[in-house]
């Protein structure tokens, strides 16, 4: 019981790592108004890409690289798709997602001949500060820094200008199209960040490993909305499912199948209480206001 | 009349697209595209046995294609087919396997309900998050869909209901007499098969002939106007996903019956899934549904033998799934004058 005590914390922690990477980039797509069900793909894809290259030439940076490369480009994609053809958002997000899922299956076979995942990408590929891996620090220091950049810059003012309403934006003479995408672009690059945390802290790529990681994000954006302190204390307690999960299966005789449900169920116990207890009361921040919203210059 | 030729020919040029694109994509790969579409209208329609195969492979899709197309008339994305077919598919195996001491006639039914029950309350829990809770479906049925999966996993190996007798992952295997045969021998046509059609057809005069129908879209077209005209939007996002729910439990059920006869862990290739891309490609029209759900068994049961012939991973069909969905969803807002300022739109 002792040790499960001490463990859970870093348990926690690792479990917020890919969480709270995914839920910033989506933090970015969102607050300039690009609905981001992407995440999901976007996590799976920057993970595939981030093994491959890994394990091609060896070098765990080369491999971040990729993965981050991958995932702003399949990012792009979403944006494009979203905001130049004028899709749905969430019907372009599903299907990123579906591709992402279909397309790494694919390659696994062309590229390893294999069928449920990468070959081992040794160990120490991720790094080590004091208890807890490289990215995971990078993902708490990024906390200030989007912070920062959303709060405190003109492109993060100018980014929630076109989330709140595009057509005052473009009346001041914001290219709205355009800085919507770049949001998009950073979720990519942040999911894929998330992506490369999964599959070297796994030590391989497998099929479907990101397993709900990128919803649960945006779950934890909805709880947090839209707002990037809340939204990180979202990451955490929804990590602490997958914590639980990690430190109980180990010493607990639980049916694993069980504990599987934990990070899912307490997600949507933790969403249905918000409402719930905020019953009567008005809400304390709206999701931004143009959120999903085409926008065509009149 | 005119709605449908217009969307038959849509949907024809996205079908068309889609193809064209994926044939541009094995060019690319280096593979010969006229040699691989033979290969898989081969696959498809060869031999009687390969029909057969097309045929029944398009029974499921038509469930969960109704399942994401009468939510989405609503405007509710239910991405939950996959979760709910699996455990109403759970749900018939264990009942099937408890009760069968009962006589068939009484069984098949008994099963259907039991798959039916936890499909729409499965789906009825999304219902009632979104309409009373405002929690965005599309995560709420997604989080469903984890659940699901591992729910069934559990209660499948679950010491007390004594449902996994031996090493395979499976419920045990129901009685004959339960089981859905071929209305004709060997052609694929299954009893499901027919009701599946029926069934669209009857969704068909539900969506466009009835009250609830009627309620149902004009929640789904213009939100406020429908609140405003007295409709209660929680009580139509309820109804419509359980209704959802209990299409795609048809699957789950079929599933049971008429293919493996148990319950069988990892039974579905994604049915939930294509299913969104069936509806798409359907225009969420439940006849449309019909063809999309024969374009994509088609696609389904040819990639085997492009598998098998020319070593295309089945994979590939999903890749002509994702460009379907994109070409539709980025095709309906062309053709849709701009979306004015104050459409009503919900937050993620």
């Amino acid at each position: 019981m002792e040790t499960l005590l001490l463990d859970l914390p870093v348990a926690t922690l690792l479990a917020a790592t890919p969480l709270l990477l995914a839920a910033l980039g989506g933090l970015c797509s969102e607050r300039g108004g690009v609905v981001n069900i992407a995440l999901e793909g976007l996590i799976l894809a920057g993970a595939f890409a981030g093994a491959t290259f890994t394990l091609a030439t060896g070098s765990p940076g080369v491999g971040l690289a990729a993965g981050v490369l991958t995932g702003a480009l399949l990012g792009l994609f979403h944006g494009v798709v979203c905001i130049h053809l004028r899709a749905d958002h969430v019907i372009s997000g599903l299907a990123v997602n579906l591709l992402a899922d279909a397309a790494t299956i694919l390659l696994l076979k062309e590229i390893w001949g294999t069928k449920g995942g990468s070959p081992q990408l040794g160990t120490g590929t991720l790094g080590g500060i004091g208890p807890l891996p490289s990215l995971t620090w990078v993902a708490f220091l990024l906390l200030p820094l989007v912070w920062w950049l959303v709060y405190r810059t003109r492109w993060g003012l100018r980014l929630r200008a076109c989330g709140e309403s595009p057509e005052a934006a473009d009346a001041v003479g914001i290219p709205v199209h355009r800085y919507r995408l770049s949001g998009v672009v950073l979720s990519g690059v942040l999911a894929g960040l998330a992506g490369v945390y999964l599959a070297m802290s796994a030590g391989s790529f497998t099929k479907h490993m990101a397993a709900g990681r990128g919803y649960i994000a945006l779950a934890a954006l909805v709880f947090g909305r839209w707002r990037p302190g809340p939204v990180a204390a979202g990451c955490l307690l929804f990590a602490l499912g997958q914590g639980l999960q990690d430190t109980f299966e180990l010493r607990v005789a639980i049916p694993p199948q069980l504990t599987a449900m934990v990070p899912y169920a307490l997600t949507l116990l933790v969403l249905a209480a918000g409402p719930l207890l905020r019953r009567g009361r008005p809400e304390t921040s709206a999701p931004p206001a143009a959120l999903g919203r085409p926008w065509i210059r009149s | 009349m005119r709605e449908s030729l217009r969307s038959a020919g849509h949907a024809l040029q996205v079908a068309a697209l889609a193809l064209i694109l994926f044939a541009g994509a094995l060019l690319a790969a280096g593979e010969s595209p006229l040699h691989l579409l033979l290969a898989l209208l081969r696959g498809a329609f060869g031999s009687r046995a390969d029909l057969a195969r097309t045929l029944a492979g398009a029974t499921p899709l038509i469930f969960t294609g109704l399942a994401v197309a009468i939510p989405f008339r609503a405007g509710l994305f239910n991405i939950g087919a996959e979760g709910q077919m699996i455990l109403a598919a759970f749900g018939a195996g264990a009942v099937g396997a408890w009760c069968t001491g009962l006589p068939p006639v009484l069984l098949l039914p008994a099963c259907a309900a039991a798959a039916l029950a936890v499909g729409s309350l499965w789906a009825g829990i999304a219902g009632f998050l979104r309409g009373r809770l405002g929690i965005h479906e599309v995560i709420a049925t997604i989080l469903l869909n984890f659940l699901a999966v591992h729910l069934a996993a559990y209660l499948l190996r679950a010491e007390g209901l004594h449902l996994l007798l031996g090493q395979e992952p499976k419920s045990p295997a129901l009685p004959d007499g339960v089981r859905l045969g071929e209305i004709v021998p060997g052609s694929g046509v299954g009893t499901a098969l027919v009701g599946a059609v029926l069934l669209a057809a009857a969704a068909e005069f539900l969506l466009f002939r009835t009250r609830p129908g009627l309620a149902l879209r004009a929640l789904g077209g213009n939100p406020r106007a429908a609140e405003a005209a007295g409709i209660s939007p929680p009580r139509v996002i309820l109804l419509s996903l359980v209704l959802g729910g209990a299409l795609a439990a048809l699957a789950g059920l079929q599933q049971v019956l008429a293919v493996h006869g148990s319950y069988l862990e990892g039974f579905s290739p994604g049915f939930g899934f294509t299913g969104i891309a069936v509806a798409l490609l359907g225009a969420n029209r439940p006849l449309g549904v019909v063809f999309a759900a024969f374009f994509f068994a088609v696609l389904r049961s040819g990639a085997f033998a492009m598998d098998a012939l020319a070593g295309v991973p089945r994979e590939g069909m999903r890749l002509v799934e994702v460009m379907v969905i994109l070409l539709v969803a980025a095709e309906r807002l062309r053709s849709r004058p701009a979306p004015s300022g104050d459409e009503p739109e919900e937050g993620t």
